[in-house]
């Protein structure tokens, strides 16, 4: 069983493993679907930043693991408290490759660490958050129905 | 350092015995430390420091009864912590939903830099 502090989430995408390699680890291409703007410095100990414009955020994070083409991790920030802590949490995707799909699978740890200060505000980020996702993927798919 | 709330919730139930504690607690109707001592391969000392953990995480709520206290689940906080650990994990099935259409709308373009229009 997973630990309670992790979560797990994964997705089989029909692309070879050298494409979603590079849509992960490449900033370019990261800033397509992740944010809309990214910085990697790819290796262990170099810095990753990714920028969300539209609620004109960034997160930033230091790379940990990257091993070409399966497994790609880093630490980055959950938030800062009031006393000026940066806390964190890490990240790893790992990705497998199997008669041409690509399986990409998230592990998210370290949440138990975090203050409940910072439980109470990502809840609050993330319900509003998926009230402007719910957002976009309705006029994605108005968009789609009018082509 | 002093943990509450979700904080504490999931810190308790970041370990695997204590996990299980908490199982055998929800099973019976009120269990006491000595027979959950009687289940659990660690010693009575262990168990009461693992059921204190869990009072105060407040996943389970103890009563004085004669000599012993009794234990019984609150699911309250689990399903609050619960909660959490969903919204975190949908922002994440969103973003790899995003990085699947990403994929498949890039495809024509390995670059994948050339489309004005991002993606989300």
């Amino acid at each position: 069983m997973e630990k309670v502090d992790t979560i797990v989430r994964e997705i089989t995408v029909s692309s070879p493993i050298d494409r979603v390699w590079s849509a992960l680890t490449v900033a370019d291409q990261l800033a397509q679907w992740f944010g809309d703007s990214a910085e990697i410095d790819l290796r262990p100990g170099g810095s990753l930043k990714v920028g969300w414009s539209e609620y004109d955020s960034s997160t930033e994070g230091v790379v940990e693991l990257v091993e070409y083409p399966t497994t790609f991790s880093y630490r980055w920030e959950a938030g800062s408290t009031e006393d000026g802590t940066m806390w964190t949490t890490k990240v790893t995707f790992t990705l497998e490759e199997a008669e041409g799909m690509t399986t990409v699978k998230i592990v998210e740890s370290g949440l138990s660490e975090l203050p409940d200060e910072l439980y109470t505000r990502t809840m609050e980020e993330n319900s509003s958050g998926w009230v402007a996702e719910m957002a976009d993927l309705q006029s994605h798919l108005e968009g789609a129905g009018a082509l | 350092m002093t943990r509450s709330g979700a904080q504490a919730t999931l810190w308790a139930l970041s370990d695997p015995l204590r996990i299980e504690i908490l199982d055998r607690v929800s099973a019976g109707s009120e269990i006491t430390v000595s027979q959950l001592a009687a289940v659990v391969p660690i010693t009575r000392q262990a168990v009461t420091r693992h059921v204190k953990t869990l009072e105060d995480a407040g996943l389970i709520l103890g009563s004085r009864q004669g000599r012993e206290h009794r234990y019984r689940v609150d699911l309250k906080p689990i399903d609050e912590a619960g909660q959490w650990l969903n919204a975190r994990a949908k922002s994440w099935d969103q973003a790899l939903n995003r990085l699947a259409r990403y994929l498949e709308n890039a495809v024509d373009d390995p670059s994948g830099g050339h489309d004005p229009s991002p993606v989300r």
